[in-house]
């Protein structure tokens, strides 16, 4: 054990110096040697995060350029080929942040998968045509994140279980491509009808194979 | 209410506390994780995961087996439990040290002691010892559907509420240590020199170190006294004292002092402010509509209709609004640790924080320890109010974190 003289205080610690006053400690025991830190010792900074604003910052410098040569370049002044480059780096963004994200691989890789989606689907709204992207992308992207959720509960019963609502999710947006159709959004409808179809035998799958456990998960995580 | 915990916690605001067992030999990391694995399916509360719905969060049963990690080396640090397999709370150890980390929205101060005693005691059992448990470990007595009581859902009257609606507090200013380091001191005095103190002023051991700590900030921080924003210290409350329960899930509530910096203090006027106001919010009709004005917030239809991730983002600027900004500094005072008399003998001393800056109080084997931590590099205030315990006579030793050198890192 050590003291401080000015303070009067007793350290069992072994510091040198004063926490308030810096004055050196004097030895006041025998089993000085044998004090230990209680914490663990401070290895250092962080740095990662350094790294990811560098990149956002990169990012903004880019699409600032951008949107001045684009504007420079077209008569009348308007936006046209920046506004790819802006929806690609807000994906890029975004993408980094979520694989950042302290969640499960399998949720990470999930919504990444939808940005994905969505990116190219915002890509086709700003060219002249956007049919591709609404017909096509939108219903398949859907079917795809379906099928990409059922494999995952394929196998133990707990799989199921954990899975049920990525499966319950998608099969839900299923109807979107169906309501845009309605709306006569579309061009092509079999895409949309295709998705629709699905997404109905999907949820009438999830209601016939889950097990009771599963269906009050899904209850409980709706709030029913 | 306290599912939202989680979700408003991040790097520089864990929602986390401490709890830690010193022992008299190494611990064994192996036999720490096994003693969890074989504790936890017992405390219910702790057994959970958070998992998110559409429109809430919820705790589920979870069954994955724990793993127990190194201690790192930021105290209360927030943790995902997406990466802890799903748990709420985290075992570390670190030389003769096992240390419980876990959210508050699992259990107060109370339940984690309890759950860690078990832990403990499961722990040399594991070695061989023959150990007597005399009723004080819960793992050792039978199961009961009251220790997974939601007691604020239990005593929620939608027709009493009282408002929440707080001024904000003063917070202390200066240089911050980096990555959300929190430097902690340690203050061990003998627990009976420090109940004839209070005595000596007529008031408790709270009472006592609430005035003390709150007269050290406003003798340091000369900003406070041209502040409008008052000092605040809040307390929080074990229910239980009022409330007849035996949960083990969080069942606590915060009362406060305020005191407005440009007034004129002495610490005995301060000790007597604290006395008053302790008196006024300590009685369980005050307390009783507090606790339905905090349900009431989650029963409200509207917050009930709107989805989850807007929740998510109200949730965090309520929180600032009614928990962060509202408040100066915590303290919190576990009272004395009771354990086993065959425990005791493995057990050298025991430790209580919550991180960030505050004040968290245990005491054992006849000693109190005073754990003050702080995330800003000026100790004034702390400096003060170990000097004043000093000046009073008590025997004080300091333990810290800190090492020589610290500064250049942080």
């Amino acid at each position: 054990m050590t003291y401080c003289k000015t303070c009067k205080i007793k350290y069992n610690t072994p510091i040198e110096k004063c926490l308030f006053c810096n004055n050196k400690l004097i030895v006041t025991t025998e089993m000085q040697s044998k004090v230990k830190y209680k914490y663990p010792e401070v290895k250092g900074r962080d740095s990662s995060h350094i790294f990811i604003r560098m990149v956002i910052f990169l990012i903004i410098v880019a699409n600032i350029a951008c949107f001045a040569i684009d504007i420079m370049d077209s008569e009348p002044i308007r936006l046209s080929w920046s506004l790819y480059s802006f929806v690609s780096s807000i994906y890029l963004l975004l993408v980094i942040q979520y694989a950042r994200r302290h969640s499960s691989f399998f949720n990470k890789f999930y919504c990444i998968l939808i940005l994905t989606f969505l990116e190219v689907t915002v890509i086709g709204l700003l060219s002249p045509n956007y049919h591709w992207a609404v017909d096509y992308i939108i219903p398949w992207g859907i079917i795809t994140l379906n099928i990409f959720s059922i494999l995952m509960t394929i196998g133990r019963k707990s799989k199921l279980f954990q899975y049920a609502i990525y499966v319950f999710g998608t099969s839900v947006l299923g109807f979107v491509p169906l309501v845009l159709t309605a709306l006569k959004v579309t061009e092509t409808t079999w895409p949309s009808l295709t998705c629709y179809m699905y997404s109905i035998v999907s949820l009438l799958g999830l209601l016939f194979f889950s097990s009771k456990e599963t269906k009050e998960e899904l209850i409980r995580r709706l709030h029913l | 209410m306290s599912e939202k915990f989680p979700a408003v916690s991040k790097d520089d605001r864990s929602s986390v506390f401490r709890l830690s067992f010193y022992f008299k030999e190494k611990v064994d990391p192996k036999i720490l994780q096994e003693a969890v694995n074989q504790v936890l399916p017992r405390f219910e509360a702790f057994a959970v995961e958070l998992k998110s719905g559409l429109f809430w969060y919820y705790l589920a049963a979870n069954r994955k087996p724990f793993y127990v990690e190194e201690e790192p080396t930021t105290i209360c640090k927030y943790f995902s439990w997406h990466s802890n397999q799903g748990y709420l709370f985290k075992i570390y150890y670190f030389s003769n040290k096992i240390t419980l980390e876990t959210f508050h929205s699992l259990s107060d101060g109370t339940g984690a002691m309890e759950f860690l005693k078990s832990i403990a005691y499961t722990y040399f059992e594991l070695q061989g010892y023959k150990l007597e448990h005399e009723g004080k470990i819960v793992s050792q007595k039978p199961h009961s559907v009251s220790e997974n009581l939601d007691m604020f859902e239990h005593e929620y009257d939608s027709t009493n509420k009282k408002s929440l609606k707080e001024e904000p507090a003063y917070h202390i200013e200066g240089e911050r240590f980096e990555s959300n380091y929190s430097l902690c001191v340690r203050a061990q005095v003998p627990t009976l020199e420090l109940i004839n103190l209070a005595r000596k002023h007529n008031s408790t051991v709270g009472q006592y170190i609430t005035a003390l700590l709150a007269y050290s900030i406003y003798s340091c921080s000369l900003s406070c006294r041209t502040s409008s924003k008052p000092i605040k210290m809040f307390i929080p409350v074990n229910l239980r004292k009022f409330f007849k329960t035996s949960t083990l899930r969080n069942f606590s509530l915060y009362i406060k002092t305020t005191y407005h910096g440009s007034e004129t203090w002495d610490f005995e006027r301060m000790l007597k402010v604290t006395k008053e106001q302790f008196e006024e919010q300590l009685n369980k009709e005050d307390l009783h509509r507090r606790i339905n004005a905090n349900v009431g917030i989650e029963k409200n239809p509207l917050v009930r209709m709107l989805p989850l991730f807007i929740k998510n983002m109200a949730f965090r600027i309520g929180y600032y609004y009614l928990a962060e900004n509202i408040s100066t500094c915590y303290i919190s005072n576990l009272g004395n640790i009771s354990l086993p008399s065959t425990l005791e003998n493995f057990i050298e001393d025991v430790e209580f924080s919550i991180g960030g800056t505050s004040m968290a109080v245990a005491s054992v084997k006849g000693h109190t320890n005073l754990m003050l931590n702080t995330q800003y590099k000026d100790l004034s205030f702390i400096q003060l109010f170990v000097q004043s315990l000093v000046d009073s006579g008590l025997d004080v030793t300091i333990d810290t974190n800190y090492r020589e050198g610290l500064d250049d890192i942080l």
